[in-house]
């Protein structure tokens, strides 16, 4: 290998430079430092399971907050699902539809409460924060509708044991996963308190001009296992949407 | 306990609300004053997590905050600009609830609300829902709210609108009574707010940070350039124009001026001792005009 000539007053010029060396202490504050700013890899599953059993432990809370009128509005619609299957004997499948997404509806204005009262941006800043209290409320809200889903179920068994439990599953699947799914990213988009009382005006028209039509009817009743799954697929995919969506809040998304 | 904002910046499109700002917070009263639109919300709702920042960085004690998470909300206690309640609960169940979503026990809680329900004279109110209660008492529960986990950093923007003069007294004892172990951050354009409680204040402009500095100092840096003149009625609209005029006090001999300016507006014009109020002419003198 070829030497490199240094030139002699160059060398001396830099031979005259000494390097301090940091002792331990320097050292180890360094290190330490660095340490900080180095992205912690996140035990992901750790994360997950920490976040949902801190959703489950609120619900709880949030359930006890919810405000009378939700209650009061879900015993009339168990009531009303009860009086039609046993004294009116409506079509058990066509009742369930209607009567499937109806809870959560009127679950909606309750678990966007807090953008309602512009309490977003506070909730942002505790301990469990805005994403959390929303995930809690929906949980609360979810499982009570499939709750009182499974419930019109059983009593449609007991009021006539000759129909479909499958095709009976599928009456208030889809309209439990497909229209929740939708009404809620509507009231996502309207930021109004009056947006339950609005969307349940609108199922209930839909409801009411479905069972008057008799192509709706019968598409309805013809639902096939590819068609069905078809519609919980979309369901499914825009509750993806919206749990991405709840994650990542912030105050631009909340338009404060 | 050091907060510490490097080269913070904010951007919403292409307005940067906040402009490469970096400054060190320890314990004690920090006021932030600005006027509308200087970037003080902005920059407040970074620090308390509400919003991260387009570039830039914000630790506690060297680690970031957004990387905190929850760690870092549960030293924090926050009363936002606007902020809303639930109407139908009463003034204890509201407490009660953002205690238990700050993660305190309700006996905790309980024997904090009473203490504070006392500290923000809301006592006889404790069972009144918040929809009956004054704009002023509303703006008492969120104080309280904001000091129910006794947090160790304290946000609080414009935390006075809407409080009568008492209250306002109250409100800033309370703060300087609990600002000796915590931070405390104050947004402002009330400068009596900050006056005698703050241990630095920072000046916002146009989203950027253009001074910090105890009051003493930042009063001194203007002492040569506050007057006090006397003239007669006919003169004021010529002073108005031609200099920055602060308060306007009309006695038998004509009306006393404050005015800010470099140059001597006035033959008897005489320097006169700077409070904050000529701080905020100095830097926002068009802002305030607006």
């Amino acid at each position: 290998m070829k030497e490199i000539q240094i030139d002699p007053e160059i060398s001396e010029f830099l031979n005259s430079y000494t390097i301090d060396y940091p002792n331990e202490e320097e050292m180890e504050t360094s290190i330490e430092y660095i340490l900080s700013q180095v992205p912690q890899k996140k035990k992901r599953f750790a994360s997950f399971k920490t976040s949902a059993q801190t959703i489950i432990a609120n619900s709880l809370r949030e359930m006890l907050m919810f405000n009378w009128t939700f209650w009061a509005l879900n015993s009339v619609f168990l009531f009303f699902g009860i009086m039609s299957l046993t004294v009116f004997q409506t079509d058990p499948y066509l009742t369930l539809f209607a009567l499937a997404p109806m809870p959560f509806i009127a679950g909606i204005f309750e678990i966007l409460k807090s953008q309602h009262a512009g309490l977003t941006e506070l909730e942002m800043t505790l301990k469990y924060n805005a994403h959390q209290i929303v995930s809690s409320r929906l949980l609360v809200v979810g499982v009570f509708n499939l709750f009182i889903n499974a419930a019109i179920t059983a009593l449609c068994l007991q009021v006539d044991p000759g129909l479909i439990f499958s095709k009976l599953l599928l009456s208030w699947t889809i309209p439990y996963v497909l229209v929740s799914g939708i009404a809620f990213l509507i009231a996502m988009s309207m930021k109004s308190n009056m947006v339950s009382s609005v969307l349940l005006t609108v199922w209930f028209v839909f409801c009411y001009v479905m069972i008057q039509t008799p192509v709706t009817q019968e598409f309805l009743m013809q639902l096939n296992g590819f068609k069905a799954a078809a519609f919980i697929m979309a369901g499914v995919i825009i509750w993806i949407v919206h749990i991405v969506k709840i994650k990542t809040f912030n105050i631009r998304s909340q338009g404060i | 306990m050091k907060l510490t904002l490097e080269n913070v910046t904010k951007t919403f499109g292409d307005k940067r609300a906040v402009d490469g700002v970096s400054t060190e917070l320890t314990n004690g009263v920090y006021g932030f004053l600005g006027a509308n639109g200087s970037g003080k919300t902005t920059l407040m709702r970074m620090l308390a997590t509400v919003s991260t920042p387009t570039s830039g960085r914000i630790t506690l004690n060297g680690n970031d905050i957004f990387q905190l998470g929850d760690s870092y909300r549960d030293l924090l206690g926050y009363l936002p600009q606007h902020i809303g309640y639930y109407k139908h609960f009463t003034v204890e169940k509201f407490l009660f609830y953002i205690a238990s979503l700050k993660g305190m026990d309700k006996h905790g809680a309980k024997q904090r609300i009473t203490e504070l329900l006392d500290r923000v004279n809301l006592t006889e109110k404790t069972k009144v829902k918040i929809g009956k209660l004054s704009g002023g008492m509303k703006q008492r529960v969120g104080i309280a709210q904001a000091l129910l986990n006794d947090p160790k950093i304290l946000i609080v923007d414009e935390p006075t609108a809407g409080l009568d003069p008492k209250e306002r007294i109250r409100f800033r004892n309370l703060l300087s009574e609990i600002a000796q172990d915590r931070i405390v951050l104050l947004s402002t354009h009330i400068v009596s707010d900050i006056e005698y409680i703050a241990k630095e204040i920072l000046i916002m402009k146009n989203g950027r940070l253009i001074e910090k500095n105890t009051p003493q100092k930042l009063m001194e840096g203007i002492q040569q350039q506050v007057w006090k003149v006397q003239v007669n009625d006919r003169e004021v609209a010529s002073y108005q124009s031609s200099y920055k005029v602060g308060n306007m006090v009309r006695g038998s001999n004509g009306v006393e001026l404050r005015i800010i300016s470099e140059r001597k507006p006035a033959g008897d014009a005489d320097h006169t001792p700077v409070n904050l109020e000529d701080l905020y002419l100095y830097y926002f003198d068009k802002e305030a005009g607006a």
